[in-house]
């Protein structure tokens, strides 16, 4: 990270659905609609499993996975 | 003033001469100029029963290095994506550590398969190097210290320089007053004290909390003592009685961090590079194989071979991998691995090392072990093992630290009291002021380059008599050395073998027949042949070309010579050509058991004779071994031999105590044995199956003429063939030593001179205190002590 990037405005994040991360959607590795709403991912693993049952894990409180 | 000041200039002359002796331009050692090319001869069957081919060779394990993930579920995802490849049956991934452990089934699925897999899914992964890797990673990380210790110094050496300037004072006429300034010396320090010197104080923390005493604990109380007095004396000079105040010692502790950590730098480059013995290793791996799938033959990337997998190996390749043989017969130049150059004759059944070289014959093979399974890998794990496990000898500057910091604390503590109590008029800060002169004065500061001076000189003084010491631990080791481990075939002997023996059946005579085999086998490239052939020529015999030639793999030779039908082999072959040798095998049996090779000899269908070779000793080995026995050390020899062989050898150059018949890789854990009762071993190799040995002893020495990877694990190098350099090290170790520990008194004596007049002693005669002029004479005359005693070692004769 550069000095620089310090000034910059935080950008907006999104929460991936599976681990609960928080991702920045402009870098994410991997993304997924569903539902007319577009779900951002911390890494392709977790857009694997969100899509096996996108419907439960946005309706759940915890992440998927635990560490 | 004057005298103390062109005293103080000597020493930065002498810091400058030492920086030009140590960092300007070195000339390579030429150690491997002459290596490899001398394997050796063998006598028996080489020991290469070192690996099993795998009890449960239907799991394989392999290490996937993974990138991209983040978070738990990525671990999930591809623990998942694993298992679900088929041929897997257990995967472990581990996010920390960015790796997946796989068992799996090596005649269903290659770990390319399954790197697929993981790529399938979004991230990226590859064979975990294993070994090569993390060698790397050491090799960065050393080389990254170096650069960082270079980089220290580049910027400590200047600043101390200038504060050096600074506090001489008029000394230089083209002094800018400046620098004298306190305020300026405080910030010129700094640096100098708390990131060039950071690691001396890091590591007298860890001392101090494991309450011990060290170098570094007297490096960091003399600096920080010098530097906290300096920085009161800049700041708050009001604080401090009038006796010692305006005085600053930030030159002091600038020059003493400096050439400390010029020692460090020094000694930092001499370290051997562990990890060339392991990458050399890992480079004799051929890197194709052809494997037969489905009845074809392909070449393969080496890593692609599966366990139990056909291939095909064909005259002069390399064995790809560790296996069995299938079908054909030839012989394998195993001297790589085992030191014998006698070529080991093979055939269906036998094991066969990866990456030896196949001499004459084509054969089918199934592979057993791959990749670090295999003998080389485990030989390179064991190299680095023991490596990673020697134990390490306490420094000699550590233990005499460990009194003499104690000693000034005492002293300081004593000063202080003595201050406080016998003044008329007792002063805190006067008292203080003492203390502190007391610390900082005892800090030598020509202690760091006590060590490596010697040791430079040493090691050049080593290099001049055919002694390469790539460690300079080394030569403070080699003196303690109470036991001499050798290995015998190619460090004993010439490795090569020579006739030994005719003895002729009855009705032929011994020049007649010599003549004949003579003839027959100048046409093979074969060690033997050229002993026979090369027998025949010394004794003046006239040869004649064969008429005809032919090798038979694990047999012997065939040839036509003067009409004669001359056969030269083992028993098998006088078997299959119908010739009866009952009436030799006790003259066989004889020769064997006197560790000899005898071959039979039969012309014209008839047994002839047998004929003997075997390895010769070193002209040298005799007289070396008995000089080591004369100063008190043990002597050892093992081998892979066996037993009648080795105690021959053993008795000839006059060693005491024989291990036989021991497997490549049992020669490191005898080693560790000897270690484990209390003594500090030597070994002496020169082969690969000596590295792990060479790298487990205290100190390991490798012939000169050996393979290159005995050489890398190994302390030190005897340039070619000749023994005798043994004990030149082990003299010139001795030698150092003596050497290092006149350093160490030279480096101290001047300081601990200094200590009285620091605690206050002249002060209610003269009224003299410890000021920077005389912390500087100690200083220069410790140095230029230092170096002139060192610079004596090079009239070391051994």
């Amino acid at each position: 990270m550069s000095i620089l990037s310090l000034f910059k405005k935080k950008p907006e994040l999104a929460r991936d659905p599976i681990c609960h991360m928080m991702v920045d959607p402009s870098k994410a590795r991997a993304s997924s609609e569903f539902e007319g709403v577009t779900y951002y991912f911390c890494a392709p693993g977790c857009k694997m499993l969100f899509e096996e049952d996108p419907a439960r894990h946005i309706a759940s409180e915890k992440p998927a996975v635990e560490m | 003033m004057a005298f103390d000041l062109a005293l103080s200039l000597g020493a930065l002359g002498l810091a400058a001469a030492v920086l030009w002796f140590f960092l300007g331009k070195r000339t390579p050692l030429p150690v491997a100029a002459q290596s490899a090319e001398l394997p050796a001869r063998e006598l028996s069957e080489p020991p290469i029963d070192a690996f099993d081919p795998a009890a449960g060779a239907d799991t394989e394990q392999a290490r996937l290095s993974v990138s991209g993930m983040t978070c738990a579920s990525c671990v999930f995802a591809i623990d998942r994506t694993l298992r679900a490849v088929p041929g897997v049956s257990d995967a472990n991934v581990n996010l920390a550590a960015e790796q997946a452990s796989v068992s799996f089934d090596p005649r269903q699925v290659t770990p390319a398969e399954m790197i697929s897999a993981i790529q399938g899914v979004g991230y990226d992964a590859r064979i975990a190097g294993g070994l090569q890797e993390s060698q790397e990673a050491d090799e960065h990380a050393r080389r990254r210290d170096l650069r960082l210790l270079m980089l220290k110094f580049g910027v400590g050496a200047p600043l101390a320089i200038l504060l050096f300037v600074g506090s001489s004072g008029d000394l230089f006429r083209w002094d800018p007053g400046f620098l004298s300034n306190h305020y300026l010396q405080f910030g010129l320090a700094v640096p100098v004290q708390f990131w060039v010197g950071w690691q001396f104080l890091a590591s007298a923390w860890k001392s101090a909390r494991h309450r011990m005493a060290d170098m570094n604990t007297l490096i960091a109380a003399g600096t920080l003592a010098a530097f906290s007095f300096s920085t009161v004396a800049t700041f708050a000079q009001g604080a401090l009685p009038e006796t010692v105040s305006g005085k600053v010692y930030f030159d002091t502790a600038a020059i003493i961090v400096t050439l400390i950590l010029l020692g460090r730098l020094l000694e930092a480059r001499a370290k051997s590079k562990t990890s060339d013995a392991i990458r050399k290793l890992v480079g004799l791996q051929p890197r194709t194989a052809r494997v037969i799938r489905d009845g074809q033959e392909t070449e393969v990337p080496i890593s692609e071979v599966r366990v139990s997998e056909q291939l095909l190996v064909k005259p002069s390749e390399k064995v790809p991998v560790d296996g069995v043989i299938l079908s054909g017969a030839t012989s394998i130049d195993e001297s790589m691995v085992t030191g014998e150059s006698v070529p080991a004759d093979k055939g269906p059944g036998d094991r066969v090392i990866g990456a030896t070289v196949n001499t004459v014959g084509a054969f089918t093979m199934e592979a057993t072990r791959i990749g670090e399974d295999g003998l080389l890998g485990q030989i390179a794990h064991m190299v680095r093992d023991a490596q990673g496990s020697r134990a390490s000898i306490q420094r000699l500057v550590d233990v005499v630290a460990g009194y003499f910091v104690p000693a000034v604390m005492l002293v300081a503590f004593a000063t202080f009291a003595a201050w406080t109590l016998a003044s008329a008029d007792p002063e805190l800060n006067r008292s203080i002021a003492a203390a502190v002169a007391v610390l900082i004065i005892a800090c030598p500061c020509a202690l760091g380059l006590a060590t490596p001076t010697s040791i430079m000189v040493g090691t050049g003084k080593g290099a001049e008599f055919g002694v390469l010491i790539r460690n300079a631990e080394t030569l403070e080791t080699a003196h303690r050395v109470d036991t001499i481990v050798f290995d015998k075939t190619g460090t004993l002997t010439h490795g090569q073998p020579s006739l030994a023996e005719i003895r002729p059946a009855s009705g032929f005579i011994d020049d007649q027949v010599l003549a004949l085999a003579a003839s027959a086998e100048s046409l093979s490239e074969h060690p033997v042949a050229r002993a026979i052939t090369f027998a025949a020529l010394e004794k003046g015999l006239t040869l004649s070309e064969p008429s005809e030639f032919e090798m038979k793999p694990g047999q012997g030779i065939r040839a036509t010579v003067d009409r004669k039908a001359v056969a030269i082999g083992n028993r098998a072959l006088m078997t299959n050509l119908g010739v009866s040798v009952d009436s030799l095998l006790n003259h066989f049996e004889a020769l064997a058991k006197a560790g000899n090779t005898p071959m039979f000899v039969a012309i014209d269908r008839s047994p002839a004779a047998v004929i003997a070779v075997a390895d010769s000793l070193k002209e040298d080995a005799a007289q070396s071994v008995s000089d080591i026995k004369r100063m008190g050390i043990n002597t050892v020899m093992i081998t892979g031999d066996n037993r009648y062989a080795a105690q021959a050898i053993a008795g000839q150059v006059g060693i005491d105590e024989v291990i036989a018949e021991v497997m490549p890789q049992d020669k490191v854990s005898r080693v560790a044995e000897l270690q484990s009762e209390g003594k500090v071993v030597a070994m002496v190799g020169d082969g690969i199956n000596d590295a792990p040995a060479l790298a487990q002893a205290n100190v390991g020495i490798a012939i000169g003429a050996g393979t290159d990877i005995a050489i890398e694990a190994a302390d030190v190098t005897l340039m070619g063939e000749r023994l005798s350099g043994v004990v030149t090290a082990i003299k010139l170790s001795a030698a150092t030593m003596r050497n290092i520990k006149q350093n160490l008194f030279f480096a101290f004596v001047y300081n601990t001179a200094g200590i009285p007049i620091a605690a206050g002693v002249l002060f209610p005669f003269f009224g003299l205190l410890l000021n920077p002029g005389i912390a500087a004479l100690a200083m220069a005359a410790s140095s230029l002590s230092v170096l002139t005693n060192a610079l004596r070692l090079r009239g070391f004769k051994p």
